[in-house]
């Protein structure tokens, strides 16, 4: 009984490393464009067409184009990927959701993202784009660079770049 | 009549009047995991009344109206704080293990049963003493727990093992291990105490298990990521958070078939039904959306702390 106990508890250490940690994280991001709801939902609507907006974001293939299922995989400015796979897809909402693989290059692990263009005041657009995540480290006690700060450091970053980079697009 | 007796009176009435508004409306304790406390909302005005500080992330929501007093499981301070629900204060803070999550109170309010997600175990807690009393070996990685009306029966899904583990209570270690769907986080049994129902976050569906045979009967079908359950007070509808889907669905619990898929809110967790209206607490939104029972029709939201999770039994209803 006590090898046994001994061998279950060594089983569940092992597998450890494939849980995640109890405390998921969020980051939500806006930005109000000045510009239509369809024209900047046109630009942002292909899930294989993120390098023509999004500064980091070198170049993309999809295996499925915006269908749901599809899986693209963005290639990074110096380096890096990301394979995420389109989970919701509306046309009429103007927004999408989509689910990384991995953490990839981010120090994020269990990433899912939404973006939606909504229609703001006077003519213009709001732009939402939010994500939940938990750290890369799985366990407790994450060594820096790997703990809640990093990660939620690493998507606000990704995502104020993106929406900037998209209103300087849009309102030239 | 001399003034002691009106002093006597005028107290007695303060007391049944208090007392009485206690008693009148239901309340609901809402973990919040990014501000590090507990929103108490008066459910008869639909506002928080109460802030109350608990431990480092809370998750985790047990309120037991016959111990008066609600358990918050605190993941990364890895304790669980006990608030007394006639002051709204936290009255002792309990160590529990290394990554508390799960948490459910017996029927009777005598113990507490708080699933320990790194260790793969659950623990016992008096709740009268707030001390320690066992510590059970499950499976990998613990999460929801549930206690069957009875109090006999403890439950709780095993994430990992893709399995809900049968606690005998008074023997305090595990009697049988049914198989589910996969990766179940919540369970949740019927008030009859003829049905337990694991919810399946990576097989987006329900698994409904018969208690007397220990067998899963039924499969159910729902949104992206079921992750909250709540019954209605004659266990005939099921009410189910998407947490991918920003909707509930909501079961018809006697035939085991889905009525209807509705909206919600972002990131919908913990939820809770009580008369005609459904509490759904959104983790993305920071608030709890009250939505109508019998079509999902949106009436009103309520803002909470930070990542608000309500994962657990979270409403307080006075006797």
């Amino acid at each position: 009984m006590r090898a046994l106990l001994a061998a279950a508890i060594l089983i569940g250490a092992s597998t450890l490393a494939l849980a995640h940690g109890p405390t998921r994280q969020k980051v939500t991001e806006t930005a109000t464009i000045k510009a239509a709801p369809d024209a900047v939902w046109n630009k942002v609507k292909d899930f294989n067409g993120m390098a023509a907006w999004h500064p980091a974001v070198e170049g993309s293939t999809a295996t499925d184009g915006s269908k749901e299922g599809s899986v693209r995989t963005l290639s990074l400015k110096g380096g890096g990927q990301m394979v995420e796979t389109l989970e919701g897809y509306s046309d009429a909402e103007r927004k999408f959701s989509y689910r990384a693989k991995d953490g990839g290059a981010l120090p994020v692990s269990n990433y899912t993202s939404t973006l939606t263009v909504k229609a703001g005041d006077g003519g213009t657009s709001l732009v939402e784009w939010r994500g939940a995540f938990y750290r890369a480290y799985p366990n407790n006690n994450p060594p820096p660079g790997q703990d809640d700060d990093a990660a939620v450091k690493a998507i606000t970053g990704v995502y104020q770049s993106g929406l900037a980079n998209l209103k300087k697009i849009m309102e030239k | 009549m001399t003034w002691m007796h009106l002093f006597r009176l005028s107290t007695a009435l303060a007391w049944v009047g208090s007392a009485a508004l206690a008693w009148g409306a239901p309340f609901a304790y809402i973990t919040n995991q990014g501000s590090h406390d507990v929103s108490v909302i008066d459910l008869a005005t639909d506002a928080v009344v109460a802030t109350v500080p608990v431990g480092k992330a809370p998750a985790g929501i047990a309120v037991s109206a016959a111990a008066r007093k609600a358990f918050v499981t605190n993941p990364e301070s890895k304790n669980v704080s006990v608030i007394d629900l006639a002051t709204n204060r936290v009255i002792e803070t309990m160590a529990a293990g290394d990554g508390p999550v799960g948490i459910a109170a017996a029927p009777d309010g005598k113990q507490v049963y708080v699933a320990d997600w790194f260790n793969n175990r659950v623990l016992v807690f008096d709740a009268q003493t707030h001390r320690q009393t066992g510590a059970i070996a499950v499976g990998k990685a613990p999460a929801g727990v549930a206690v069957h009306p009875s109090g006999a029966w403890v439950y709780v899904a095993n994430r990992d093992d893709n399995s809900v583990a049968v606690i005998d209570a008074r023997a305090g270690r595990v009697a049988a291990e049914i198989a589910v769907g996969n990766h179940p986080f919540a369970v949740v049994a019927n008030p009859a105490g003829t049905r337990l129902y694991a919810l399946n976050v990576l097989g987006d569906d329900v698994s409904v298990i018969d208690i007397e045979r220990r067998a899963v009967i039924a499969t159910i079908a729902v949104g992206k990521a079921p992750y909250g359950a709540a019954l209605s007070a004659d266990g005939t509808r099921l009410f189910v958070t998407n947490q991918h889907g920003d909707s509930i669905s909501i079961i018809d619990a006697s035939h085991n078939r889905g009525l209807a898929t509705v909206p919600a809110c972002g990131y919908p967790e913990g939820i809770a039904v009580h008369g005609q209206r459904v509490y759904v607490v959104c983790w993305m939104d920071d608030a709890v959306t009250v939505l109508d029972a019998r079509d999902g029709r949106p009436l009103t939201t309520i803002p909470t702390g930070r990542n608000s999770r309500g994962f657990g039994q979270f409403l307080w209803v006075p006797d």
